[in-house]
């Protein structure tokens, strides 16, 4: 599949080069929702599917959490669509995901961490897709974390750009049946949700993530500084 | 590099510490030039806003030299001069298409804080909490600065810092707070607070218009500033009673709008001010408003109070009755700076505004700490302390 050019941008800043470990995907910490439990559930079919199912008693099914959260993106249908479609860019802006492996179209390989530094792996599948509007996904069996998720690109009322819906399922993990959700992923759910879409929002609207992390403060006495900015200013 | 930390209440000082690092593709970093203490800085060093944390570096006014720039910044280049808006923006989101640069959507990366506090969030701003962004300010040898191709206007070499300097906030927030009210010909615009921003307030709305600037304030010297340096008529709050000399003076009818130039921390000698003295200092509310209230209440019907005075939590005893029974028109909020830089140069370069005519105090950054409290506290001479951090 060719990337268009927002999917480019994202990846690589504004410029077009490759990053390298300085670049964002190394830097953007990872998804907490992902974190285990996670499922991204989709939005309306995947919920409607999992709820379909549930009288199955069937602990394969993603139903325990239920989340859904939504943000208006100034960018087109098409251009985020196709960035998401694209798994492998999800860790850009999911916080605690690791990585995600395509292993073909329609199945994919996610790695998550914890809180506590736990990792968790669950193969996926897309099991519904409509292109520039909906993706939705649900992990396969033998899953650390049973999770499902979909995402619904929505054209927004004139120039309030693409309402991007984001609906979630998940159980805890075999064998955490003590641990709640938030603990897990290391915060509420909902909320770690909604920070995540706010990172997409702002790869793609601005090309970065706002950050202050690694900055200078008086709290940063102790950390001698090895001076890469007057390196830099004298190359 | 030296920088002035926060840490604590009526506690600032100047450390050591590492030097700024480009943390995004599109940041700069900056060599200050000139650097100053805003009004709303008290607010932080009197302990008003929330989320700060020691440590902190403040300073949202400055101006230096582009000494470094991410790989993705593309208009700012090594050796540019420049002055810094005090709102970070992104420059591609709703709000900063819309030219609401300070309410933009991606520059805050600490805005869940301030959606649950506010609902949504603004921009980030340099040195202003933690819940405004927690950026790294600017009274420092260095600074970064965030999407460097958006805010940093280039400033031409035949113009001073202390000329241009100011239009990193103070000039453009007094220019919209008058902008705010609308002035029509004829127009009497009243103005509470003599500080620096009040001084722009008082100015501005010469410059759009207004036929009488009335100047409220307590301090003798700014008053004085006020009348000699834009021909305001003035008031002094401790020695008469507001609403009766306004009204008077407006033919019974009001001033056609008021600007609250003062914000969170208003004195005052009335009833009411004593009342909010006390509920602040017992945690019952957090912003004592006794200026806006005063605005409201006698601002003539139809008219516009226009806040650009800094508050952050809850007001008490809100006269909301006034508002709507007499039909005003509210504007408020941080300052759109982007919008202005550009308008507000050219006034410069055509002489019709010299900003450098607020400074009263120039020191040394290693100072900062005498300069916060001398602002604190001598309020009759000090209007406004500009430092230079790199002038050996």
């Amino acid at each position: 599949m060719s990337e268009s050019p927002l999917t480019q941008e994202m990846k690589n800043g504004t410029d077009g080069v490759p990053n390298d470990k300085s670049s964002l995907r190394s830097r953007v910490s990872k998804h907490p929702l992902l974190t285990g439990t996670v499922v991204l559930a989709g939005a309306g079919l995947a919920y409607a599917a999992a709820r379909a199912l549930m009288n199955n008693n069937d602990a394969s099914v993603a139903r325990d959490v239920h989340i859904e959260k939504s943000i208006s993106i100034d960018k087109s249908r098409a251009e985020l669509y196709s960035f998401w479609r694209d798994f492998t860019n999800l860790p850009l802006f999911m916080r605690n995901l690791d990585s995600v492996t395509v292993l073909d179209p329609t199945r994919s390989h996610w790695v998550a961490r914890g809180p506590a530094g736990m990792q968790f792996e669950w193969d996926a599948e897309i099991y519904n897709e409509i292109e520039n509007e909906l993706i939705v996904w649900r992990s396969t069996e033998n899953a650390d974390v049973v999770n499902a998720g979909s995402v619904r690109f929505q054209k927004g009322p004139t120039g309030h750009g693409t309402f991007v819906r984001v609906t979630m399922n998940y159980n805890p993990p075999a064998g955490n049946v003590g641990a709640s959700i938030a603990q897990l992923l290391g915060g509420e759910p909902s909320q770690l949700i909604k920070d995540d879409l706010r990172r997409f929002k702002q790869l793609a609207e601005a090309g970065e993530i706002p950050t202050i992390d690694g900055q200078t403060s008086g709290r940063s006495l102790a950390v001698e500084t090895e001076s890469p900015v007057e390196t830099n200013r004298d190359l | 590099m030296k920088a002035v930390c926060w840490q604590g209440k009526h506690n600032v000082e100047v450390m050591t510490v590492p030097d700024p690092t480009i943390l995004n593709p599109q940041d700069a970093i900056l060599k200050i030039t000139t650097t100053a203490i805003c009004g709303s800085d008290l607010h932080l060093y009197d302990g008003y806003i929330p989320t700060m944390e020691k440590g902190d570096i403040l300073g949202h006014e400055f101006m230096g030299e582009v000494v470094e720039v991410g790989s993705s910044v593309r208009r700012l280049k090594r050796g540019d001069r420049v002055v810094v808006p005090f709102t970070i923006a992104c420059g591609s989101c709703f709000f900063c298409n819309r030219d609401m640069w300070a309410a933009c959507d991606n520059s805050n990366p600490n805005a869940g804080t301030a959606e649950a506090l506010y609902g949504f969030s603004g921009s980030g701003l340099f040195g202003y909490s933690h819940m405004m962004g927690g950026y790294a300010g600017g009274q420092a040898e260095y600074v970064r600065v965030p999407f460097a191709d958006v805010g940093p206007l280039p400033i031409p070499d035949d113009l001073s810092d202390e000329q241009v300097l100011f239009l990193s906030d103070i000039f453009p927030t007094g220019y919209m707070a008058a902008e705010n009210c609308n002035i029509q010909p004829g127009d009497t615009v009243a103005v509470w607070g003599c500080g620096p921003v009040g001084q722009f307030a008082i100015k501005s709305a010469f410059l759009l218009g207004a036929e009488r600037v009335i100047a409220i304030d307590e301090v003798s010297g700014r008053l004085q500033m006020a009348a000699e340096q834009s021909n305001a008529e003035t008031l002094n709050f401790s020695d008469q009673d507001i609403y009766e000399k306004l009204t008077e003076m407006t033919g019974g009818m009001g001033p056609d709008s008021c600007i609250d130039a003062v914000g969170l921390e208003a004195h005052g000698t009335t009833v009411d001010a004593l009342y909010d003295r006390a509920k602040t200092a017992l945690y019952m509310a957090t912003d004592r408003s006794h200026a806006l209230r005063q605005a409201i209440r006698v601002c003539r019907k139809g008219g516009t109070v226009s806040v650009p005075g800094v508050y952050g939590g809850f007001l008490d005893k809100f006269p909301f009755g006034a508002a709507f029974s007499k039909g005003l028109t509210f504007k408020m909020g941080q300052t759109h700076v982007h919008k202005y830089l550009r308008p507000l140069l050219k006034l410069i370069q055509d002489g019709k505004i010299d900003p450098s005519f607020v400074i009263t105090h120039r020191l040394d950054l290693s100072n900062a700490a005498s300069g916060y409290s001398t602002f604190k506290k001598d309020k009759d001479d000090c209007i406004k302390i500009v430092m230079k951090p790199n002038l050996n």
